[in-house]
């Protein structure tokens, strides 16, 4: 950020997402357009960021043209959080112009939104609407005075100015786009059937943004805004030294922790790859366990199972830990569905729940549901390799869960990409066939700068824990799907 | 919708910012019988009632140059005008004054043409 980006004072929208995208906020003395279709979200956005521009003790000028009424308005900014009926008319007040319009032009109508900012000592003006202002002009020129008259108000009084229109204009096509500080793009499409919406700034003088869609929910929440997190997470340079060095953190199973040599290394980031079934949720909330029961915190960040069901899965392997941890506030255990989920939220959420409980040790269980909630499969692998980024950065010791597409086989196939290179340990847990059962296996298949111990072990999950065991001893192809044994007990291979 | 609520003669001015509802409104109450004036502000009427005087006076509070309030205690204040009932009709309740001698009745939008009738006739009846 250049020191002229930092040196404008901002007028905070109070919508972090946004305030992100926007460096802090609008410049303070700009017009800004916001743009978009009907329904997608322009007046929600422009009220939301008039109450917060009021909970923060400023005030508000809220001019209708040609516009919904104000009785409509309120019956839907009612369910909203952010609507605060006490702040109007003191901090927030609505009028309309656009009888003012008709009669007097549009030099009337920049008189009256001239004399209402005074008078309300606003710091805050949303017009609503641009369009009927730009048909009421009789020429290009006479539109652009009346911008020139918001731009002298604005600068007068250092009130930022929001002008809202339905039309859609691409920046340089038309000449207000020219003249004003700034143009917000908000989206409201369909994929497949997925409603989605986005916001873009087109452009914002005297500010780097955060460029491209950025994710935009409204509900009784308002009007929410979620950075890409390709564009937010995973920014700071990646610390390999630090892990290499870091002290070793134990799964709590003696077999496994020996084959890691203590444990896996504090900041890194453990793949469990397997098919459905194999224990890979089990082990990641095992590895939770050991945390708690050394004193760390830990979350769980999980898209299908829910957290009673993590609970009782663990009791069930005679760990009582994360119910214990719950009761005490020490684990914090998140359900998200990935399905319409929106997956920069998802993101989102996972780091703040890892801030929040200044957690050490995390488990994310099924690292693919990111790419189920996801707008575009193209992101998932500069998605990934934010999310594994940033987890580093936040020196937190991450096991997450990566199901294999088949259930049996000789294939292994990870099906999610941009993780791996920031992976430093992958442990792959399959079913395979010996002496005529179905057994599962547990193989280290990685761990950066570090020795390891290479077998391929029998894991069991019993009533009173989890153990490994030398079961397959001198067979061959094991995790090709099945053991190689002559008639002997032998190894044919060797 | 079109019959008659209001005695011959019986005024009303409507003071409303928003496009549409003050047009609306005239529409009717001229048809329920009234002889209807509109002001877009609190300033212009005023200006009207510098001239002349209402029955009733419907009047939104905010609004630009002088909002509902403002004039209503300027009417209060000129006994010319004692005798014209107020209502108060507004998009929030809340807005409304709290002030009891302000106005005779209050009125949230959206109402019914039947409400708002009923609401006039009624503070009509007080007089």
């Amino acid at each position: 950020m250049s020191e002229t980006h930092r040196d404008l004072a901002r007028s905070a929208t109070g919508i972090a997402g946004l305030d992100l995208i926007l460096e802090g906020g609008l410049p303070e003395g700009g017009v800004y357009i916001v743009q978009g279709p009907p329904g997608a979200g322009k007046t929600i956005l422009a009220n939301h960021v008039c109450f917060n521009h009021a909970a923060a003790g400023n005030r508000a000028l809220y001019v209708t043209v040609l516009a919904e009424s104000h009785a409509r308005m309120f019956a839907h900014l009612r369910r909203m959080q952010f609507f605060d009926a006490a702040a109007v008319p003191d901090r927030v007040y609505y009028v309309g112009a656009f009888s003012v319009l008709e009669e007097g032009g549009l030099g009337a109508l920049t008189t009256l939104i001239r004399t209402e900012v005074q008078r309300r000592s606003a710091t805050l003006l949303v017009v609503d609407d641009l369009q009927s202002a730009r048909e009421s002009a009789a020429s290009d020129r006479d539109f652009n005075k009346f911008i020139h008259g918001l731009q002298l108000i604005a600068a007068s009084v250092g009130c930022v100015v929001v002008l809202l229109t339905n039309a859609l204009r691409q920046v340089g096509h038309c000449p207000e786009h020219t003249m004003v500080d700034g143009v917000l793009h908000l989206t409201d499409e369909l994929s497949h059937l997925r409603p989605l919406r986005y916001v873009q700034v087109l452009k914002l003088r005297g500010t780097a943004p955060l460029r491209g869609l950025h994710s935009v929910t409204i509900s009784d929440r308002g009007f929410e805004v979620r950075p890409r997190i390709e564009t937010r997470f995973g920014v700071a340079p990646f610390r390999e030294d630090a892990v290499a060095s870091g002290a070793r953190c134990a799964f709590g199973i003696a077999e496994l922790d020996a084959m890691l040599h203590g444990g896996v290394r504090a900041g890194s980031l453990t793949m469990l790859v397997g098919s459905s079934g194999s224990g890979k949720s089990l082990l990641g909330l095992q590895f939770l366990a050991e945390g708690l029961r050394l004193g760390e915190r830990v979350v769980h960040f999980g898209f299908y199972e829910r957290p009673d069901a993590l609970v009782a899965k663990c009791e069930r392997i005679g760990n009582n830990w994360i119910r214990k941890a719950l009761e005490a506030g020490s684990a914090e255990l998140l359900w998200r569905r990935p399905v319409e989920g929106i997956i920069d939220e998802l993101g989102e959420s996972l780091f703040a729940a890892v801030r929040r409980n200044q957690a050490t040790r995390l488990v994310i269980d099924g690292m693919n549901g990111f790419e189920i909630a996801a707008d575009l499969k193209e992101r998932m692998s500069d998605v990934y390799a934010a999310i594994a980024q940033e987890l580093e950065a936040l020196h937190v010791t991450t096991v997450y869960t990566v199901e294999m597409r088949a259930l049996y086989g000789p294939s292994i196939e990870v099906p999610i990409n941009g993780m791996s290179a920031a992976t430093q340990n992958i442990v792959l847990l399959r079913h395979v066939e010996h002496r005529a059962q179905l057994l599962r296996a547990l193989a280290i298949l990685k761990v950066r700068d570090s020795d390891y111990d290479p077998r391929v072990r029998e894991i069991r999950f019993t009533d009173d824990g989890i153990v490994l065991r030398d079961t397959f001893e001198n067979e061959a192809q094991l995790i090709a799907g099945g053991g190689l044994l002559d008639a002997a007990g032998g190894n044919p291979a060797l | 919708m079109a019959s008659r609520h209001a005695p011959a003669g019986s005024s009303i001015l409507i003071v409303d910012d928003e496009f549409g509802m003050g047009e609306m409104l005239r529409d009717l109450l001229g048809d329920a019988g009234y002889e209807v004036s509109l002001a877009l502000n609190g300033h212009r009427a005023l200006l009207q009632l510098q001239n002349r005087t209402f029955d009733v006076l419907l009047t939104d509070v905010m609004m630009p140059v002088m909002d509902g309030v403002q004039l209503v205690r300027a009417v209060r204040a000129d006994p010319r005008h004692q005798h014209m009932r107020i209502v108060f009709m507004t998009s929030l309740l809340s807005l409304a004054p709290s002030d009891n001698r302000l106005g005779d009745a209050e009125l949230e939008k959206p109402f019914t043409p039947e409400l708002l009738l009923a609401t006039l006739s009624a503070v009509r009846a007080t007089r």
